[in-house]
């Protein structure tokens, strides 16, 4: 028998089992919400366990990399996957929902972030992206009842597959360039910067950011986002932005890195345009999850300022750039998690909030909650003491380090833009007051304490970023 | 921990009790906070006992120093010279006033009310003692969340609107001005945001300009310099008291401190290039503000109007950049918190009282409400700068100062010492003399112990500050005189360079022909 070291693909092993488990209980044993629900989180937090007090730098024959970086994906994945599991527990009973199938869906997703993570060879990085997405295809289109339901999962599976298709030939491309799979391989073959391998890596970044939603690849997120039941989009907005994120901050830093002035330019300007789409587009929204649909795709335009700082002659300045990156993004996901977990918590007149008007006076009638939502807001805008104020600053920094101020300004004036649209939902909170006889109910359980936790996080690491900010540090600097 | 962080952290503190402890009652919360402010008042009055050494010397004082985030350089740096002394003490004078001022006026959501003056209260505290430029951006942009809260939820008419566009418009200034301090922090190569370490390496000429011209932007809103400033009649009158009273009497002096602290320090060759068209716009500002305070029809707007006029004279006086202009700007920075905290005080009595503020709905008011008739007099000729109150020092001061710089400016800006004559005596004339035309001001009561406690103070300052200006000055001086002294330095250092190129380039020339 080969002797094959199995521990760094431990936590995806242990999350499939759980999805199995999940599935199987709910088909053949009648197991219902709770018990997938339980389920679903157990196996979730084993992975987080054995990520955290088993750590591995196994690569599994080269196909994967373990180690400081895949860790800290893999955690922020996990914790964010836990929350999304308790935030759609609260719902998915009004949603017609069939739990386990939900969830052992949830769970199938989660190994492909997690794959995502720690994929150090094109192909296994390609198979990670599709088990996330196929099954992040059949979630959107949950229940199957919904017409709008089923628009949100075709569109998304068509666009995924068309960009799925982009991706797989910038890695052919790559491969012909270099005549690898392997990412560290691939950077020698393509240092030199060949037609092919320009054009490989041209392809296999409109991939990406047809993924991240960066315009103007972004059309189908705003229909998906709604389309879906919340509970998926809260998910899918949050996880899929981390692990595709780091997927390809460890492309560009193995494989891509020496190439960066030749691609830089261009993806500072998708940058650039993505953050001027995003927020001019959620200035027009009223729908409250189309509103988050384009305040996300601006928050991806930040993200790929992040990419773009790694065009840095300083290996240094590199590591810099993508540490600011993955901080943004682990935190950028838990906040828009609580963001999201706020539509799951309020029950307006018996339904969820859709409209940004809907909001109005809930801050006389749950103050709570309007407080931490208000927190929330703050942080995705960008204003201090929150963490996503410290987050830009520092992607903003790298940007600049990188010569690259005039991205880093347009970067901060759409902050201001989106302060604008972030703001109105305050303005409807705490300054009108809701109709003559409306009633807002919120969720009982833990949905109040997964939002409490996230706007908590939200102000403590943005009061003291630098725990967290050493461990992105660390994890950046594995790669270089 | 130093005594600036306990000025800081309390009212923050004390903003935390409000929120948690949920049964105190609105009378209790009121008088919580008003205890707690002013406590502080009395624990800032602690800074006067350096005043000696603020007189001697223009080093930081009261400097405490913590690790934030040292890879990044940055610190929790504060300390304080004689320019941010008196400006602190202003805040903290200024906010036990206000919550004074709208005890009765406020009647709902007492509670939040309080919590937003005291966050408040600590995030302008901290702009005035931040060492460090990221520190100093935090607590500038706190500053704008409980503001812009207090217009939005307790301000009058058009409240929503005008919070926002406050909002965005001070937050789009000072978007690019991080963008300059992050270009700053590269090309300092300091690896460092204290201002001490970036302040040591000269930055390049011709990005000294875009960089200045980026703060410069953050602080000319905040001032708000003529044309920036029409966020600033909106906020104003749509404002509660409380609030007009803190944004006209402190968080507008962070536009002109800004250029004196930053923005002319770190980029002196810029700002000398762009001097000129600082005063310019001044000057502007001052005639324009007098103009259209002149024809203002409601009594709260006529005072915004009057601040972009009197800001005006702070920014001439920055402009012109001699000693004198500049410590008059800085005394007047003071003396505008003080006459038009009082002017917004009175106006929001007025409001109380008759849920008006139309000078047309006023007249005769002295034969009703003589008391609040003198007081109103009193402060008016205070705001008008009358030799023997303290506006007249700040203002003669700046003009004396600038003659040198530009005579021209003076006298177009002379224009707008005439006109606050006018705009303000005949407001008073409008609402205080004749006979009372209109019968719902016939039982209007006059001032109570509360108003006065109140109006007192203020009252008593800008007498003393205008007798005893020899009190407060020596201190103002010492920072000044070093700013002037070293942006003059580099600006000489940069004309002896750009004039040496030539002289060196002729020579082989002469010799080819």
């Amino acid at each position: 028998m080969m002797d094959i070291d199995l521990l760094p693909v431990l936590p995806s092993i242990i999350v499939s089992l759980a999805g199995i488990v999940v599935l199987l209980a709910g088909a053949f044993a009648g197991a219902g919400l709770a018990a997938c629900r339980n389920l679903g989180s157990a196996g979730l937090l084993g992975a987080l366990l054995v990520i955290m007090f088993a750590p591995s730098d196994g690569n599994l024959g080269g196909a994967i990399m373990a180690g400081v970086y895949s860790a800290f994906v893999q955690v922020s994945i996990l914790v964010v996957a836990i929350m999304a599991v308790w935030l759609a527990a609260a719902r998915l009973d009004d949603d017609e929902v069939n739990p386990h199938e939900f969830f052992a869906l949830m769970l199938f997703s989660v190994v492909g972030m997690l794959g995502l993570a720690t994929a150090a060879e094109a192909i296994s990085l390609f198979v990670a992206l599709e088990i996330m997405s196929v099954a992040l295809y059949a979630m959107c289109a949950m229940p199957r009842t919904g017409p709008e339901r089923q628009e949100a999962g075709i569109k998304y599976f068509i666009t995924g597959a068309f960009s799925s298709a982009f991706l797989l030939f910038g890695i052919a491309l790559l491969y012909g360039a270099s005549g690898s799979t392997t990412l560290a391989v691939m950077a020698r073959g393509v240092s030199e910067g060949s037609l092919l391998a320009l054009m490989g890596a041209a392809f296999f970044f409109v991939g990406f950011l047809f993924k991240v939603g960066a315009a103007p690849f972004h059309m189908w997120s705003p229909d998906v986002y709604q389309g879906a039941i919340t509970s998926v989009t809260a998910f899918m907005a949050a996880g899929v932005k981390i692990a595709a994120f780091a997927a390809l901050g460890r492309v560009v830093a193995i494989a891509l890195g020496d190439l960066s002035g030749s691609w830089a330019p261009a993806v500072a300007l998708v940058a650039a345009f993505t953050m001027v789409v995003g927020n001019l587009g959620a200035l027009a929204q009223t729908d409250l999850k189309r509103l988050l649909a384009y305040s996300s795709v601006a928050h991806a335009g930040y993200m790929i300022a992040g990419i773009v700082g790694m065009d840095n002659v300083s290996v240094t300045a590199r590591a810099q750039s993508l540490e600011a990156l993955l901080f943004y993004v682990a935190t950028y996901a838990i906040t828009n998690l609580g963001a999201f977990g706020i539509l799951i918590a309020i029950r307006r007149n018996g339904a969820e909030p859709r409209v940004t008007t809907d909001l109005r006076g809930l801050a006389s009638r749950n103050p709570i909650l309007a407080a931490m939502l208000t927190l929330l807001l703050i942080s995705l805008t960008g204003i201090p003491v929150s963490v996503g104020f410290v987050g830009k600053f520092h992607l903003f920094k790298a940007a600049v380090a990188a010569d690259y101020s005039g991205l880093a300004a347009v970067g901060v004036l759409m902050s201001v833009v989106s302060a604008y649209y972030y703001l109105r939902l305050v303005v409807l909170m705490y300054m009108e007051d809701a109709e003559e006889g409306t009633e807002f109910r919120t969720e009982p359980g833990f949905v109040p304490s997964i939002i409490a936790f996230a706007a908590a996080l939200t102000f403590g690491l943005g009061l003291f970023p630098a725990p967290l900010l050493a461990l992105a540090r660390a994890a950046a600097a594995s790669l270089f | 921990m130093g005594l600036l962080s306990i000025l800081i952290l309390t009212p923050l503190a004390g903003a935390l009790i409000l929120a948690v402890s949920r049964g105190m009652s609105d009378e209790t919360v009121k008088r919580f906070s008003l205890a707690l402010t002013l406590v502080l008042f009395g624990v800032s009055l602690a800074l006067l006992t350096e005043l000696p050494g603020f007189e001697s010397s223009a080093d930081y004082r009261f400097t405490e120093e913590l690790k934030w985030l040292p890879d990044w350089g940055i610190g929790y740096r504060l300390g304080i010279d004689g320019l941010s002394l008196w400006l602190i003490i202003l805040s903290t004078l200024l906010t036990p006033i206000s919550l004074l001022g709208s005890w009765t006026s406020i009647d709902s959501r007492v509670r939040e009310f309080n919590i937003f003056i005291l966050i408040l209260e600590s995030a302008m505290i901290g702009v005035f003692c931040a060492l460090d430029l990221f520190l100093f951006y935090v607590f500038w942009e706190a500053m704008l969340i409980p503001m812009y809260f207090l217009i939005g939820i307790f301000g009058h008419g058009r409240r929503i609107y005008a919070a926002v566009k406050f909002f965005l418009y001070t937050m789009a200034g000072s978007a690019l001005m991080l963008v300059a301090f992050l270009v700053l922090y590269r090309e300092t190569g300091a690896q460092s945001f204290a201002l001490e370490d970036l302040m040591k390496t000269p930055i390049d000429p011709s990005l000294q300009m875009w960089l200045f011209l980026a703060f410069a932007l953050a602080f000319a809103i905040k001032v708000p310099m003529f044309p920036f400033h029409t966020w600033l009649p909106d906020a104003h009158v749509e404002a509660p008291t409380a609030g007009s009273v803190i944004l006209a009497g402190v968080m507008l002096k962070m536009g002109g401190y800004g250029f004196l602290r930053l923005a002319i320090p770190l980029f002196p060759v810029a700002a000398d290039q762009a001097a000129w068209g600082i005063a310019f716009l001044g000057a502007i500002g001052i005639v324009y503000g007098a103009l259209v305070s002149l024809v203002q029809p409601d009594m709260k707007k006529l005072v915004a109007y009057s601040s972009v006029s009197h800001l005006g004279f702070v920014m001439l006086g920055i402009a012109a950049f001699s000693p004198m202009s500049v410590v008059g700007a800085s005394y007047q920075m003071l003396n505008h918190g003080i006459s038009t905290g009082a002017l917004f005080l009175m106006v929001g009595m007025l409001y109380e009282r008759r849920h008006t503020r139309l000078i047309a709905e006023f007249g005769g008011l002295r034969n009703v409400m003589p008391r609040f008739a003198a007081v109103f007099l009193l402060v008016c000729l205070s705001s008008i700068a009358v030799p023997g109150f303290n506006g007249f020092i700040g203002e003669f001061l700046i003009l004396v100062g600038a003659f040198s710089f530009s005579p021209g400016l003076v006298m177009v800006s002379t224009l707008g010492v005439i006109l606050s004559a006018a705009y303000i005596l005949w407001m008073v004339q409008r609402v205080m003399y004749g006979e009372v035309t209109n019968p719902k001001n016939a039982n209007l009561p006059d001032l109570n112990p509360r108003e006065w406690a109140t109006l007192l103070p203020l009252v008593f300052l800008s007498l003393f500050m205008g007798v005893f200006s020899s009190w407060f000055t020596p201190s103002i001086e010492k920072p000044v005189l070093k700013i002037i002294r070293d942006a003059r330095v580099q600006v000489t250092v940069h004309q002896m360079r750009t004039r040496a190129l030539p002289r060196v380039a002729t020579p082989p020339a002469e010799e080819s022909r």
